[in-house]
């Protein structure tokens, strides 16, 4: 019996040093970048800080950074912070290692949790529509005011789409529909509190029409539906549409961003704004860390992002996946901070008032 | 046929030497992960997909499904042996497999979960090639309401597993409704039963209950007996004749296959209704529609056969949105997606025109991962077997350690290891006051998505229920969900009433 | 849902009490309902209170009619009501599992998870088996480092860390 547990373990051992050797990154620092050759990957230099002679010689992260993501691996916000830490990592932006930890559970709420426990200048926590939305509707201990604010990277998109069977063809279509018919339209998005039941509640009360928004579960859930007819209005992100729009399984009426998205098939699409709305509500995408970091450190990692903001990785990162850039620092983003937590306070408060 | 000049470019992509060995990485790799206590497939696609970073597109994305199949599996094997069940789609699985590894025949069990699962996914790649584009029209067909429709179907099948008492039965469902409810309600956004505690607004994720009240609980039990579970298997169990059913088992397992590859399929198919629901319904299907329905339960080889060919016909029928529509079919299947992304490839309508190498090697991959599955499977049985032969006072050890440790790596948290635990212990007196434990774990995951979909078809139907149940989908697949429900007690109504007019 | 843990409580009457148990919550759940206004109907669809309502029902009729049965069987001498609970034997296992691992969950943040679940390996080796301790230690290190090998280095899971740096 000796023998056979032996010959299991050897078994075992074998094919675990295979896969660790195809797969190259051993170190548990975040994963090897698509464009790289894996096993070229080396951990980043334990020299003292060599950054671009105008840094001033200021702060300087002496221990490991743990960058949490609230989310299960493979998710949105996961490949977003995966993606700042490899092009951390392939720049060599930081004299240490930066993790990327997943805290999954109740919308990144865990990850703030977390994030709170060890406030210190080593953590950091990426920043999506849950970290709006958890707190005002009561969902997540914390307040705005417990989070230092790194920086702004990038917005999502929000566009639009009607099913084929609905027969419109604009904005205008649907809401002179809607006027006539109030009640009557049902508009699918993903979750009871997100960017697309602002979306929806931001069109009500804009444009003076009653949509009945349908909470679904995901992207998928939302685009079948549109597909199938189910549903006459849906919102989701762009990459979530993939080549149905070209194939002609729905439509896209009207986008909420500043401008109009430079990504195929969309082009055509008119923003709110140009229609006359003001409603240009997206998803923003950032880092916070806790309040008990010293400025110093928010200020280094908000210079650091700015760098990542600038490299042609990003920027093909951006465009693959259809988020429009817009970097604000950290004195920036606490700006906009204030404006964003207003919007999130006044549509989330009106969504939950209407479940009573 | 074009299609057969399509399947042989596929064919001859997947005879590069470096894709084949990838394919064999991944079914390993899966059924490896799908057999550690609380990993499932997704969690091992999304572990493995790091690995698949600058590698050839077909290569990456083979190996990846080849994880998918192999967790499927995977799953199983701890099913069977161990009462723990891998992931969530084996949990039908442990019903019969256990019984029969107890009555000292596990490799009988662990063989005929593997031939199901390989006819399964093998059949299942003919009907996607065959049937791709008009399955997803049949995909898109199906809205909240039909959904609804489906999981009433499957909570019917809660009746049939009710066991001597009918009223512990219900009230395990009943709890698993409760459980199910717990979190942060889908449609509405209102905290229910969490009680401020920030772990429980995600909700009860049912694999670490089902690992509590069908693992831990049953360790706690067996341990205690005295009369010693000691699973005696000679080498000549082993031998391979041995571990292929007899053609008396093939005939009864057969039909069962059959139409639980069918059913496996196109419930993978739908998204958001994936392997686990496959699994319940094939299974419940074959209770009914076998002589020896009354035995499921004590081990009979059908009562394997039927769940594990569903959940591999699932997980290939969970490709086709996602290839076709660019829709991911379930957790795995998304995750799949946005490997594919990275690749380059833009999974949906176009992907066949545009890369049709790429497509055609990974629906070729699967056949030939089918068959990898099945040869490793065959050289390696007698290895999870000797697995028993390990005193079971060290094995039980040993596989408690196995499942906190998988239950925390689900999701990086104690919360679920916790979990784990308290229902360890509600198990352990179910066990003993004769709760039966499978309806509770039935009604968490169905529980969820009843009442999510119900809700969703009323709102979308303008609050009519009428509207919402006779839509046409919907109304044939409640028709269908009461006849089973009632066709046994309407079977011996009919079959009494010829035995009237034959006495006569 | 633990009961009380009376060594030699019989199973008819420890019938008796699961039935008062199931009874008990699902008075509780429609309490809970009521409390936080999770209504049963809202606008035109179910609300939060519809499944809860539902499985409270279904709990609390089911728990009426175990406890009817249970009691209707006391009087009954059948050898199986009469049996205890659970026998000697399983209350140690019973709280020897669900003890070390309980334990093992509350000091994996000090301890770190791994080495502290080798320790609950070692440990039920020892006693749930019964083995000795020469072969539960090395088995429980083995596993413990076959599982550090999986999950920390293959599977890159971020698990809590003692002193000793696993």
């Amino acid at each position: 019996m000796k023998t056979r547990i032996l010959s299991i373990v050897l078994v075992l051992a074998l094919s675990m040093a295979l896969l660790a050797g195809c797969g190259g990154s051993t170190a548990p620092a975040s994963q090897a970048p698509a464009s790289q050759a894996p096993a070229s990957q080396a951990p980043a230099s334990q020299a003292p800080a060599s950054e671009a002679p105008a840094e001033p010689q200021g702060w300087v992260p002496t221990k490991d950074i743990e960058v949490i993501v609230g989310n299960k691996a493979g998710g949105g916000a996961d490949l977003f912070t995966r993606k700042v830490v490899e092009i951390m990592q392939q720049y060599k932006m930081l004299p240490v290692n930066a993790t990327v930890v997943n805290k999954p559970g109740s919308s990144h709420v865990v990850g703030y949790t977390y994030l709170m426990e060890n406030g210190d200048d080593y953590h950091m926590d990426v920043v999506s529509a849950s970290f709006y939305t958890q707190p005002i509707s009561g969902n997540s201990p914390f307040k705005f005011d417990d989070f230092a604010y790194v920086s702004l990277l990038c917005q999502d998109p929000n566009v639009m789409l009607c099913s084929n069977d609905s027969g419109f063809n604009s904005f205008e279509d649907v809401l002179a529909y809607a006027k006539d018919h109030p009640g009557e339209l049902s508009f699918a998005g993903s979750s009871a509190l997100s960017d697309d039941a602002i979306l929806c509640e931001l069109i009500n009360a804009t444009c003076g029409v009653d949509i009945t928004y349908v909470a679904m579960e995901s992207g998928a859930d939302i685009m079948t539906n549109l597909m199938g007819g189910h549903v006459e209005l849906g919102c989701c992100g762009p990459s979530e549409i993939g080549d149905n729009l070209a194939a002609g399984n729905l439509k896209a009426i009207a986008v909420s961003a500043d401008s109009r998205l430079n990504i195929e098939g969309l082009k055509d699409v008119p923003t709110f704004t140009e229609l006359g709305y003001d409603i240009h509500h997206q998803m923003p995408r950032g880092f916070v860390m806790a309040k008990t970091a010293s400025p110093e450190a928010v200020k280094y990692y908000s210079d650091i992002m700015g760098k990542v903001a600038e490299t042609p990785e990003w920027k093909a990162f951006l465009e693959e996946n259809c988020m429009m850039a817009k970097y604000l620092d950290c004195d920036g983003y606490a700006a906009f901070n204030q404006e964003l937590v207003d919007t999130y306070t006044e549509y989330i408060g009106i969504i939950m008032a209407n479940q009573a | 046929m074009e299609l057969l000049h399509n399947l042989a470019t596929g064919f001859s992509v997947c005879a590069d030497p470096i894709v084949l060995l990838y394919c064999f990485i991944g079914v390993v790799c899966g059924v490896i992960i799908g057999a550690l206590p609380g990993l499932g497939p997704s969690t091992g696609i999304a572990i493995l997909l790091p690995l698949t970073y600058g590698m050839d597109p077909v290569a990456g994305i083979v190996m990846l499904a080849g994880i998918y199949y192999g967790a499927m599996y995977g799953g199983s094997i701890t099913a069977i042996l161990i009462n723990t069940p891998g992931d969530s789609a084996a949990v039908m699985t442990t019903l019969d497999g256990y019984p029969m590894a107890a009555k000292g025949r596990p490799a009988q069990a662990l063989g005929m979960a593997a031939y199901a699962s390989i006819i399964g996914g093998s059949v299942s790649v003919v009907i996607f090639m065959l049937l791709a584009p008009v399955i997803a029209k049949f995909a898109l067909a199906f809205s909240p309401a039909e959904y609804f429709a489906l999981m009433v179907m499957g909570l019917t099948s809660i009746a049939g597993m009710t066991g001597d008492d009918p009223f512990k039965g219900f009230v395990a469902a009943g709890l698993g409704l409760f459980v199910s409810t717990i979190g942060m309600d889908a449609v509405l956004g209102t905290q229910r039963f969490t009680f401020g505690s920030v772990q429980l607004m995600g909700g009860i994720d049912f694999i670490p209950v089902a690992m509590g009240l069908f693992g831990i609980a049953e360790i706690i039990y067996a341990s205690a007996q005295k009369d010693g579970k000691k699973i005696t298997i000679t080498r000549e169990e082993l031998r391979f004749r041995k571990m292929f059913p007899t053609r008396e088992e093939w005939g009864l397992c057969l039909p069962h296959i059959a139409r639980g590859t069918v059913l496996g399929f196109f419930v993978g198919v739908l998204p958001g209704a994936g392997a686990t629901i496959a699994s319940f319904l094939s299974y419940d299907l074959a209770k009914k529609t076998s002589k020896r329905g009354d035995q499921f339960g004590t081990g009979v080889i059908e009562g394997v056969a039927a769940p594990e060919c569903a959940n591999n016909a699932a997980s290939m029928g969970a490709m086709v949105p996602m290839l076709t529509l660019g829709v991911p079919g379930s957790g795995a299947t998304a995750i799949m997606m946005g490997a594919l992304l990275m690749f380059g490839m833009t999974p949906g309508p176009y992907l066949f025109d545009k890369n049709p190498e790429f497509a055609w090697g990974l629906v070729a991959s699967m056949y030939i991962g089918n068959i990898i599955l099945l040869l490793l499977v065959i050289s390696a049985l007698p290895l999870f077997v000797t697995i028993l032969k390990v005193r079971p006072g060290v094995l039980n050890g040993v596989v408690i350690g196995f499942i906190l440790m998988g239950s925390y790596a689900m999701n990086n948290r104690l919360f679920d290891v916790g979990v784990t635990l308290f229902f360890g212990a509600v198990g352990f007196f179910f066990k003993k006051l004769k709760v039966p434990a499978a309806p509770m774990v039935l009604a968490i995951v169905l529980g969820y998505i009843t009442e999510t979909n119900l809700r969703q078809a009323m709102i979308m139907n303008k609050g009519s229920f009428a509207a919402v149940i006779s839509r046409p989908i919907s109304a044939v697949i409640l028709i269908i969900a009461v006849l089973l429900a009632f066709g046994t007690p309407i079977k011996s109504f009919i079959a009494r009433l010829f035995a009237k007019k034959q006495a006569e | 849902m633990e009961k009380k843990s009376e060594r030699g409580l019989k199973i008819k009457y420890a019938n008796v009490l699961l039935g008062a148990v199931f009874i008990v919550l699902a008075l509780a759940i429609l309490y809970i309902c009521q409390r936080d206004d999770m209504q049963f109907y809202v606008k035109r669809a179910p609300g939060p209170g519809f499944m809860p309502t539902l499985s409270a029902a279904l709990i609390g009729v089911c728990g009426v009619g175990i406890t009817i049965q249970s009691v209707l069987r006391l009087k009954k001498d059948a050898a199986a009501g009469e049996a205890p609970l659970a026998t000697r034997d399983e209350w140690k296992n019973f709280f020897l599992v669900i003890g070390l691992s309980a334990a093992a969950v509350f000091f994996a943040k000090y301890g770190g998870l791994i080495t502290v679940i080798t320790l609950v390996i070692v440990l039920l080796i020892r006693f749930l088996g019964p083995e000795p301790w020469k072969t539960a230690i090395p088995v429980g290190i083995g596993t413990g480092v076959i599982m550090y090998l999986i999950f920390v280095v293959l599977l890159k899971v971020h698990v809590p860390v003692g002193p000793l740096g696993f």
